[in-house]
């Protein structure tokens, strides 16, 4: 039943919004896996992948930074639970990983990560290596193209992720789920 | 939602009014406009997100028609909504309704006014103009507050809350 408490939260939030209550399959809702090999760039510069982060545990979400809402309630949160539990990340790596590699640039990751925490990381890339991070992660995102290519939305799959330390998932989360609920599954991992 | 006359004719009343100053909440004919709040912006960032409440105390429907910022080029109003692949998209609303005797919440990961093509990046502790009119109870500029991305995330509550 616990299980249950998120996906009602997220059909609560669409349902505050007014769009249509999205009673999915649960197989549609929440990956049971993910992770995998990628490479990203990360806010310095520096080129990062999948074994940088082994042995740490990794709260991630994919987003953009041209939304300006749900990504900026999901990486609220996911900072909000690290702090909870580990707010030096001596053991956990705060991560945003940009669907939108071609606005969102080093520079404006690194000050954008600012927003949210001093030990968030911002990682981006080219284009392929963005593409090969969603899909280890099972992201799946369409960039909405309009005419002069400046205000355009990426639709993305809204899950964020709690990675743990062999660099496969311990559990997605919605963005209706509060701080408390990842933080607790945070500090059970850590611990257990 | 872009309508550069209504800047231009809101700015000129503006003056008229000579210093009457626009605050966060306003009451506006029917409509009470509460909890108006935006999220600050790093330097680079083009896009900001705010939020409010409007509440129509009068006997007939009122809508938003139209929305601008001198601080962006332009405003839109954006839903968030989850398609029947679990994927959040966001779309422009081009009008938005409040029933009579309704309340109508603009809240984080749903309704939100975008405030795109910044001039200058969004300081907490600061605010943002925001012209707003109704197609009834017409024209109101707010001086929204400025917050952090993580104190809108907790204060906002829709989610959470409901």
């Amino acid at each position: 039943m616990r299980r249950l408490v998120p996906l009602m939260l997220a059909g609560l939030l669409t349902a505050c919004s007014g769009a249509a209550n999205p009673l999915l399959p649960a197989s549609q809702r929440m990956p049971s896996e993910a992770g995998g090999p990628f490479e990203l760039v990360d806010q310095t510069g520096m080129t990062v992948t999948d074994q940088d982060f082994h042995g740490q545990v990794m709260l991630v979400y994919f987003g953009y930074t041209n939304c300006a809402s749900l990504c900026g309630l999901s990486l609220a949160t996911l900072a909000d639970a690290m702090d909870a539990v580990d707010p030096a990340g001596s053991e956990t790596a705060l991560v945003f990983v940009t669907l939108d590699p071609r606005r969102d640039t080093t520079e404006l990751l690194a000050e954008y990560v600012q927003l949210f925490h001093e030990r968030m990381r911002g990682l981006g890339g080219t284009r392929e290596q963005v593409d090969g991070a969603a899909r280890a992660f099972k992201v799946y995102f369409t960039v909405n193209e309009d005419g002069d290519g400046r205000f355009y939305s990426v639709d993305h799959t809204r899950w964020s992720y709690l990675v743990g330390r062999d660099g496969r998932l311990v559990q997605a989360f919605g963005p209706g789920d509060p701080p408390e609920a990842i933080a607790a599954r945070l500090q059970a991992y850590l611990r257990g | 939602m872009v309508d550069r006359r209504m800047v231009a004719v809101v700015m000129g009343a503006a003056l008229v009014a000579a210093g009457a100053a626009a605050a966060a909440d306003a009451q506006l004919g029917a409509l009470r406009i509460g909890n108006a709040r935006a999220g600050a912006t790093a330097p680079r960032q083009a896009t900001a997100a705010a939020y409010l409440t409007l509440a129509n105390g009068g006997g007939a429907a009122d809508r938003l028609i139209a929305a601008s910022s001198p601080a962006a080029e332009q405003v839109r109003l954006h839903m968030t909504a989850v398609d029947a692949q679990g994927v959040a998209t966001m779309r422009a609303v081009d009008v938005l309704q409040i029933p009579a005797g309704g309340v109508v919440a603009l809240e984080p990961g749903g309704l939100h006014l975008m405030l795109e093509g910044l001039k200058g990046p969004l300081a907490v502790g600061t605010t943002v103009t925001l012209v707003l009119r109704f197609d009834r109870a017409g024209e109101v500029r707010l001086d929204v507050p400025v917050r952090s991305p993580r104190e809108i995330a907790r204060a906002g509550g829709g989610q959470h809350a409901h």
